[in-house]
């Protein structure tokens, strides 16, 4: 389950795939018919359908759950991708295998949170013939070993210091035995430390096999005063084994030592890191054993849930603790029980969205929550963090001011290094090289710069405003000219111009080519990727298709298959120094094309609706109004792709949710 | 009444339909069970002309691409001259995503109309029908992780088993996965037994937790939304099912590599998996791909670097011959296997069908005519193995399916699109 090397292959395959089903006639900046920004009041809100989780997004929510790093790739299925992306709610079905695997996870995980693990730790060790007390006597057992210290009656308390090396959890042992031995009389010991009580134990053991008495204690670092007193020396009658009263005089325990163990990160019968981290109570206490498992779950559920979490729900969660345990099974076993429940459950599946109030105009509000969790994904690809949830706890996240209000938030989660999950998550599967076996920290860096720079949006094309260390200006053409982008679109040792083609009219224009019709025949590769070229052009069959994705391949021509700058190819004939684009522009090579595309309204169209389509998971197609107002926004919030992000989070389309049924 | 294996197949020849047998007393299959089946899909279709064998029956000579079945063609019959008609006829803009689509579904996977239940894979139906008792009702297995694909036919491209038309069954890609859930259920072998009711207790009730949400998910939800909670609920009551299953396995554990495997490991691990599943008694159907449906494996190995796709459109078919001449070697190797797992009554393959099959007949031109087949096992049931079957050009897919759900024993008369009567010719 741990992270480990990439298994992953993803091969641009877009050659004879078909229409994305985006909109090619998004409306760009220009377009008299679009409405303008401030008349666009309620915008088209995307009906977005129950989605579950990505297989990256149950992994990311399992990670903020337990505070473990996980790699769930070979444990969960793929998820179908739509046009490189993940989140589509298209692609999320909700497999059989899917249920079996998330089972499976679900009760591994709850068993390794509730585990004790023993391992080693401090141990002081206090003999209490070396600190006396003022009453009882130094006895030597031929059944154990060392000295014992003898107690009886009204007996003086055992008094002594310990130290602490760190703030912690330890735990307070004594080995100890009754000297009526069990069945009779017990010795109970009561531990106060710093004169605060810290319970009563039973001294269970006998002379011929002592015990140990145990207190779990929460200490800071530095000394503290320990002192153990015999609560019922006084005893005057005890129960013989056939029911009888037996009269006993007094009663007495034998005491060897003090041992401070800890801090525990574990000790035996403490708890495990994760264990300690979930479990802030003690589950020994028998009449605790029902606040602790409601402690846990009340904590733990709102945050395997993404959404405050009501009475009833906590005490169904709390009944299987109960009901394994009425069972016969530990409570240990029985909070697994729980937890497996708190991750198979729908609630963590599916990012559920009910909304709150009046519904106006067949949409309604998202509650603080959803809004949050819609953010957090869309930011951070995981859910909410304790500051998000806080502010929807607060009912500030819809405020447009303050530290916890929507444009504030949405800003902290952009500079925060959680969102450089945008780059895996969007930029390499929007760009087609999502193949993590073939990644290349260039791509990351420059997609970094890109998504969360304040470089414009059209630096994906020019690299303009990017630091040179991140988009080389002797290397035109941006991400076209990155090497793995460049790579991905080649076969073996020469590029492929349809591919790269392809790429710059699907995913930059948003005008993806459609199939091949099947009367069209299959061309054979020539030596040079001109040689494709020149058959396309010379086959009207063919012509009529590739014309309108082969130029921009073509432009790209002067980068070799891995990327290398070249003149010439292998066979010595020249590289296109210019090539015509599907519009009838000129342009000369990469440095062409990206001036041609950035000057291009369709560019930033498009970006804006692959945007769209990962924030929502559904192409915005039937929101045109809404593909309008974030390209407007996002330029005029300055430009940049963390511009158009931002467009997106604070978009009122974005916080509110169309009503099933409602169509607009 | 008692017939010799030999002797049944004197007295009947090879014309005998395939339900009568199945209902023969005596028979192999008839005293203990209905046969298992193994579906094997791969990618990109094959060469026909180095495919067919210019002969018929028993004696043919093994063409180029068969060459790799050399030592188990007594146990395989090549199948020519089938067509999948409703791959040809599917509205999916995507050739490679309607000839995979539809390669166990004989429907069209792209239909908008499609009434309720319409798209079930063959592996499916006999899931449904042989799987009920067992942990896995049919294990969905592959050999390649996802590529990006168009807005509608992705899935298409990357599954051959479908519950129905919007239900692509996920594909378990991953040796280790694979084994951990065919063989995770022996960690409870030491518990006690009172341990192992506490643990089934505990189980059902996270189920019932989980099916009380979802049912209150169900009645506040909208109707676009009922489908994914009902894929859900389906998904957590074959959980519950399988907690009625006993979780016994009939064999060990072996030792397995299961990760850092090349293409040729990968394949041969899964075979082992394949078996030990049949084996172990934990499924009786299973689908493989060998490489998703417009798979761009590249294989070096065998001396061609390029993608398998790009190969069966460029100019030379020697990398595509290679790369089928493999693929046929794999699944030699699961036949092989099979047939040397002893049964009381003769091998497992003797009890097992095991198809291979793509969803186009020549890579290049896309078409779904000419398709390559090859049908192994099943000869405890009386089928006689070795010969090459011509059928008439065009005969369609789906009738292949019929005969093999009629010796299943189940009640269909029915398959896909066009599935109107079974394959007679193959008894």
């Amino acid at each position: 389950m741990r992270r480990a090397g990439p298994t992953r292959r993803t091969t641009l395959s877009l050659v004879l795939l078909g229409a994305c089903g985006l909109p090619s006639d998004v409306p760009d900046e220009g377009d008299d018919t679009a409405p303008p920004a401030d008349e666009v009041a309620e915008p088209l809100v995307p009906g977005v359908p129950l989605r579950r989780l990505t297989r990256a997004e149950i992994e990311r929510s399992l990670e903020a759950l337990y505070g473990l790093d996980l790699d769930l790739r070979t444990r969960l299925p793929d998820d179908d991708l739509v046009e490189g992306l993940d989140n589509q709610a298209s692609g999320l079905t909700v497999p059989e295998l899917l249920l079996e695997q998330l089972d499976r996870l679900a009760l591994e995980l709850a068993r390794e949170a509730t585990a004790r693990v023993a391992r080693p730790t401090d141990v002081q060790r206090v003999e209490v013939e070396d600190v006396p007390p003022a009453t009882g006597v130094a006895v030597e057992l031929p059944s154990a070993e060392g000295t014992w210290w003898l107690l009886w009656g009204r007996a003086a308390p055992v008094e002594l210091t310990v130290q602490a090396p760190a703030d912690g959890t330890y735990a307070l042992r004594v080995p100890a035995f009754s000297t009526w031995g069990p069945g009779v009389a017990q010795a109970d010991l009561e531990l106060r430390v710093d004169g605060v009580t810290q319970g009563v134990r039973t001294a269970r053991g006998s002379q011929e096999a002592p015990d140990h008495v145990t207190w779990p204690l929460a200490l800071t670092a530095g000394s503290h005063a320990v002192s153990l007193r015999l609560r019922n020396g006084s005893l005057s009658s005890g129960v013989a084994e056939d029911g009888s009263s037996v009269e006993l005089g007094e009663v007495g325990v034998g005491l060897d030592a003090v041992e401070l163990r800890g801090p525990l990160a574990a000790d035996e019968g403490a708890p495990g890191a994760l264990r300690a981290r979930l479990v802030p109570c003690d589950p020994e206490e028998p009449r605790a054993q029902v606040a602790c498992a409601e402690q846990v779950l009340a904590d733990l559920a709102p945050r395997a849930w993404r959404r405050p979490v009501t009475s009833p729900e906590v005490q169904a969660l709390v009944r299987l603790v109960e009901a394994a345990m009425d069972g016969g099974a530990t409570w240990d076993d029985g909070l697994a029980t729980a937890l497996h429940a708190l991750v198979l459950s729908p609630h963590f599946l599916f990012r559920v969205e009910r909304g709150e109030g009046p519904v106006d105009a067949g949409t309604r509000a998202l509650t603080p929550h959803e809004l949050a969790t819609r953010l957090s994904y869309l930011l951070w690809a995981e859910p909410p963090d304790a500051a998000l949830r806080a502010c929807a706890d607060a009912g500030a996240l819809v405020l447009p001011e303050g530290d916890c209000g929507l444009a504030a938030q949405v800003d902290r989660l952009l500079a925060d290094a959680r969102a450089t999950a945008l780059v895996e998550r969007f930029g390499r599967p929007w760009l087609d090289v999502a193949d993590p076996a073939r990644a290349q920290p260039a791509t990351d860096a420059f997609l970094e710069a890109l998504l969360l720079g304040d470089a414009p949006l059209e630096a994906v094309v020019t690299g303009e405003g990017m630091d040179a260390a991140v988009a080389d200006p002797s290397r035109p053409g941006g991400a076209l000219a990155l090497p793995e982008v460049l790579r991905a679109t080649s076969e073996g040792d020469r590029t492929s111009v349809v591919a790269r083609g392809v790429l710059v009219a699907a995913r930059l224009l948003c005008d993806p080519p459609d199939p091949p019709p099947r009367e069209v025949p299959m061309l054979e590769p020539g030596d040079n990727a001109l040689a494709a070229l020149d058959a396309h052009r010379a086959n009207p069959a063919c012509a009529s298709c590739h014309q309108g994705f082969d130029p921009y391949g073509e432009a790209l021509e002067a980068y070799g298959p891995d990327g290398q700058v070249r003149t010439a190819y292998a066979d010595g004939a020249p590289v296109p120094a210019r090539a015509t684009l599907p519009d009838g522009s000129e342009v000369a090579g990469a440095e062409g094309l990206a001036d041609w595309l950035a000057a291009n309204p369709a560019l930033r169209a498009c970006v804006t609706s692959q945007v769209g389509r990962y924030a929502w998971g559904v192409p915005l197609g039937e929101a045109g109004g809404l593909l309008h107002a974030l390209q407007v926004e996002g330029r005029d919030r300055g430009g940049s792709m963390a511009d158009l992000l931002r467009a997106v989070a604070l978009h009122p389309a974005f916080r509110r949710l169309r009503v099933a049924g409602e169509a607009p | 009444m008692s017939v010799s294996r030999r002797g049944f197949l004197k007295g009947l020849g090879s014309l005998l339909p395939l339900p009568v047998m199945a209902s023969l007393p005596g028979t192999a299959r008839a005293a203990s069970r209905s046969p298992n089946f193994v579906f094997y899909f791969v990618p990109n279709g094959m060469v026909p002309a180095r495919w067919e064998p210019a002969e018929e029956g028993a004696g043919y000579v093994l063409p180029e691409l068969l060459e790799p079945l050399a030592a188990v063609r007594d146990r395989v019959t090549v199948l020519t001259g089938m067509a999948n008609p409703p791959a040809s006829a599917s509205t999916l803009g995507m050739d490679h995503a309607r000839c995979t689509s539809a390669f166990l579904t004989c429907a069209d996977l792209g239909r908008m109309d499609a009434p309720p239940g319409y798209g079930v894979s063959i592996d499916q139906v006999l899931a449904e029908g042989l799987g009920r008792d067992l942990r896995f009702r049919s294990l969905v297995l592959g050999s390649e992780s996802s590529l990006s694909c168009t807005l509608d036919a992705c899935a298409r491209l990357h599954h051959v088993s479908w519950s129905d038309l919007a239900t692509p069954m996920a594909v378990d890609i991953h040796p280790s996965s694979v084994f951990a859930r065919l063989f995770g259920v022996a960690a409870a072998d030491g518990q006690s037994a009172a341990a192992r009711v506490r643990e089934r207790a505990a189980r059902q009730s996270v189920l019932d937790h989980v099916i009380g949400q979802v049912g209150d998910l169900q009645r506040v939800l909208g109707g676009d939304d009922q489908l994914v909670l009902q894929q859900y609920l389906d998904g957590v009551r074959d959980l519950e099912r399988r907690l009625g299953v006993s979780g016994t396995l009939s064999c060990e554990a072996p030792e397995l590599a299961l990760s850092g495997l090349d293409p040729t490991s990968h394949a041969e691990v899964m075979n082992r998996l394949i078996v030990l599943a049949l084996q172990c008694g934990q499924t009786r159907v299973v689908s493989y791909m060998l490489g998703h449906g417009q798979s761009e494996r590249t294989f070096g190995f065998l001396g061609y670097p390029g993608g398998h796709h790009s190969y069966t459109h460029s100019g030379s078919d020697l990398g595509v011959r290679a790369i089928c001449r493999w693929e046929v070697a794999r699944f030699a190797d699961l036949v092989a296997r099979l047939a040397e797992v002893p049964t009381a009554t003769g091998s497992l393959l003797d009890d097992t069908w095991v198809l291979l099959g793509s969803g186009m007949g020549h890579g290049a031109d896309h078409e779904a005519v000419r398709l390559p087949l090859l049908l192994a096992g099943g000869e405890g049931g009386g089928f006689v193995q070795g010969r090459h079957l011509r059928q008439p050009d065009g005969t369609p897919l789906s009738r292949l399916y019929l005969s093999l759900l009629q010796s299943a024993g189940l009640p269909q008369t029915t398959f896909g699109d066009d599935g109107d009567r079974p394959l007679l010719e193959l008894g």
